[in-house]
């Protein structure tokens, strides 16, 4: 099943739009860096607020990915291989945060998990004392909630893609479900895996709108490095440039590492 | 003993049905394309459910629809082979031949070493890392047989196995096929297109319509 | 919702200005103003004014119907930045005067006739519907597991800062949450967790049904003075000019008073 490139060049107009494409993603880049005084950089970046907004972006993020993961994969798995009445609905609804304003998907976390008025967050904390608002498990809810619908797109497309005969050819050999599942089909479905989680981080760490009115602005607690940016851009815009440059380096590093598996490089 | 299959498939527009009796000879199932030949070595793997009717192997039912019972893919010991394919393409050779082993409870270091003894026994030691993309049509289905053979399997059933050769290829592994296909003591069915791989290999021949 | 509120004015100042414009002709009958304004002119005000304004366009409008009021809130500071950036603006409206004096430095402002003070507010305390924690003063606010305030850069959390720093009230900083302007601080205690807030005595008097209010006393109160300017590089000076006559004017000024503005 090897392909083959087209003989026949593409038009002309294709490859005009291809840099216009690039070109349009790219200025804006080129004028952050021109922006960024890299002498400075370091002394900007190893300022106590700015770090620990790094540090705990960092932790975060991960954890909202790993969270998207474990919700996200029986979700995907559920929607590609079982048909059932309303599936597409189901999907609509997954997909929905993509598409909201992560403003309003954080009103929307407010009113489910808030302490005050949400659906079960009321009850977590009248009955657990649980505040999930404020705190930095709310930061991973509200990067989950919008990282979540990458995800499940990812691996839903990936496990539809998955060669069925596989799977049973893996059972004909003795696989039960549970073996079966892990060894092949997950074995399979590594690089749409590993494409769903890399969007589905990059997402997290970028989360803005859903987080401040999720979880707030606390320096040090609930503060990742998008709300650092924001106000930084008022008090220090340079400080505010250098740390929007680390986050574009440490993603720019991830997509290139899975060059391979994603970004669809030849072999 | 015998197995006895006696029931109807149905997928949709698609029917299925039939009624079989096989002792421990080899069986060929020819027909055109298209009346069920997959389908019914799927119902005998288990990959797919009887609608009606009941597969039984001497006084052990594996399918009944009527009662519901059902033994699963996994506790048959089939050996199933496609017209290509079937190797898991991200396991290397040796550890295609190894996985029904693992399957089986032994252990990793084991099994490789007795699907490394098959390689070798073979002469195809050349082939025990190399992934099935990097094998050729050939090599790929011989790996394929080996594989199926590997554990005694109970269900031997094989889907056109030599039908993607080439011509030079073909002979070989046809006697290959059925060297290894006569020391089963199971139950095998072989369906095909090919006049000659009914005569050379099979001893019926069960044609669907 | 503070999105929509700005949308909400545009679309109601459309259809009024629909209605209006009949009429209009008819006072022109009657011997209208020598000259006739008209066109745009966007507003960049602090978010605190957005009620009030939205309001006043509308009275405004019915003035002069073939003006359109465009607005554009946000924290003062940011609209500073906006502007210092290029964005089109023909008057700033913000919560203090250090913001126009930074665009008279920028040359962005005339200093000669600008900034004008627009208006008063003070600072309150919301709490949460019905006062749970029942916090009466400033010094109760260390009841409040989290408290609401301005980011530190614009007007109103220097302000709350101030409060804070004349109550003699030492928060930990794990325990303040910085909104990105006075009505998203609101948000966090109407919508949101957060048990009280810093912000404009007149945006928790707008929120009346979703917060409580508390007064600040007047000994750790601060007065926000509110600046009103015209902009250098306006593309509709006279309109602009209108605008802010307005405002100024009686009418302009009662109105802003029942939002809850202090008189100048």
């Amino acid at each position: 099943m090897k392909k083959r490139r087209p003989i026949s060049r593409p038009p002309l107009i294709i490859f005009v739009g291809a840099i216009f494409g690039v070109i349009y993603i790219f200025l804006p880049l080129v004028g952050l860096l021109r922006k960024i005084s890299f002498i400075s950089l370091l002394s900007q970046l190893s300022d106590g607020p700015t770090l620990s907004a790094l540090r705990l972006s960092l932790v975060t993020s991960v954890a909202a990915t790993l969270l998207a993961l474990i919700l996200g994969l029986p979700l995907a798995w559920v929607l590609a291989r079982v048909s059932f009445r309303g599936s597409y609905l189901v999907r609509a609804f997954v997909m929905l945060p993509m598409v909201l304003p992560p403003v309003v998907g954080g009103v929307a976390l407010l009113a489910a998990y808030g302490k005050s008025s949400g659906l079960v967050g009321a009850l977590l904390f009248d009955s657990f004392g649980v505040q999930l608002t404020f705190s930095p498990i709310g930061v991973v809810i509200a990067e989950a909630f919008v990282a979540l619908p990458f995800l499940v797109m990812a691996v839903e497309g990936g496990l539809r893609a998955i060669d069925s005969r596989y799977e049973e050819l893996a059972s004909t050999m003795g696989a039960n479900e549970i073996t079966k599942f892990y060894r092949v089909t997950l074995r399979l479905l590594r690089p749409s895996l590993i494409a769903g989680i890399a969007v589905a981080w990059a997402r997290a760490l970028g989360e803005f709108g859903a987080t401040i009115t999720f979880a707030g602005n606390i320096q040090g607690r609930t503060q990742t490095t998008p709300l650092a940016v924001y106000l930084l851009l008022e008090s220090d815009p340079q400080a505010a440039y250098s740390l929007s440059f680390v986050l574009l380096i440490v993603c720019v590093l991830v997509l290139i590492s899975m060059r391979d598996r994603w970004l669809g490089s030849k072999r | 003993m015998t197995l006895r299959l006696d029931g109807s498939v149905n997928l949709g527009t698609f029917t299925l049905k039939c009624e079989i009796t096989a002792g421990n000879e080899i069986i060929a199932i020819t027909g055109s394309n298209g009346v069920g030949k997959t389908t019914l070595l799927r119902v005998l793997a288990g990959l797919v459910k009887l609608t009606t009717g009941s597969l039984v192997i001497g006084d052990q039912i594996i399918d009944d629809a009527a009662t519901d019972e059902f033994v699963q893919a996994h506790h048959r010991n089939a050996s199933m082979v496609f017209q290509n394919e079937t190797l898991l393409p991200f396991l290397t050779v040796r550890d295609n031949i190894a996985f029904p082993l693992r399957m089986f409870g032994m252990s990793r270091s084991q099994s490789r070493e007795l699907a490394g003894d098959a390689i070798s026994s073979h002469g195809i030691s050349n082939l025990a890392n190399l992934l099935p993309r990097e094998l050729s049509g050939g090599q790929s289905q011989r790996v394929a047989l080996i594989r199926a053979f590997i554990r005694q399997p109970k269900l031997v059933l094989f889907d056109e196995p030599l039908s993607a050769l080439d011509e030079k290829a073909r002979p070989e592994l046809r006697n290959f096929l059925r060297e290894q296909i006569s020391a089963v003591t199971g139950y095998k069915f072989l369906v095909t297109h090919d006049r000659l791989d009914v005569e050379k290999i099979c001893d019926r021949e069960i044609r669907l319509d | 919702m503070q999105v929509l509120k700005p949308l909400i004015a545009v679309g109601i100042s459309v259809v009024v200005s629909l209605f209006v414009v009949n009429r209009g002709e008819t006072v022109n009958q009657l011997g209208a103003p020598e000259k006739v304004l008209q066109g745009t002119i966007t507003v960049s005000a602090a978010s605190s004014l957005s009620d009030s304004f939205a309001e006043i366009a509308k009275v405004f409008h019915r003035e002069y119907p073939k003006v359109k009021v465009r607005f554009n809130f946000g924290s003062s500071s940011s609209l500073v930045a906006q502007i210092k950036s290029g964005a089109p603006s023909d008057v700033i409206a913000s919560a203090d005067l250090l913001s126009i004096e930074t665009l008279i430095k920028s040359g962005e402002v005339a200093r000669t006739s600008y900034p004008k003070i627009l208006a008063h507010n003070q600072m309150a305390i919301a709490v949460k519907p019905g006062n749970p924690l029942k916090i009466k003063t400033v010094s109760d606010l260390k009841k409040a597991k989290f408290l609401s305030l301005c980011g530190s850069t614009v007007p109103c959390g220097q302000y709350g800062a101030t409060v804070l720093k004349l109550a003699r009230l030492n928060l930990d900083e794990s325990k303040i949450t910085r909104a990105v302007d006075a009505k998203s601080a609101l948000n966090a205690v109407s919508v949101g967790d957060a048990d009280a807030a810093i912000v404009y005595l007149t945006d928790v008097l707008s929120a009346k049904k979703l917060v409580t209010l508390v007064k600040i006393p007047k000994a750790f109160n601060v007065e926000a003075v509110y600046g009103v300017a015209l902009l250098g590089k306006s593309s509709n000076r006279d309109a602009a000019a209108a605008f802010i006559d307005y405002l100024l004017s009686v009418k302009g000024q009662r109105l802003l008073q029942s939002f809850g503005f202090i008189k100048i």
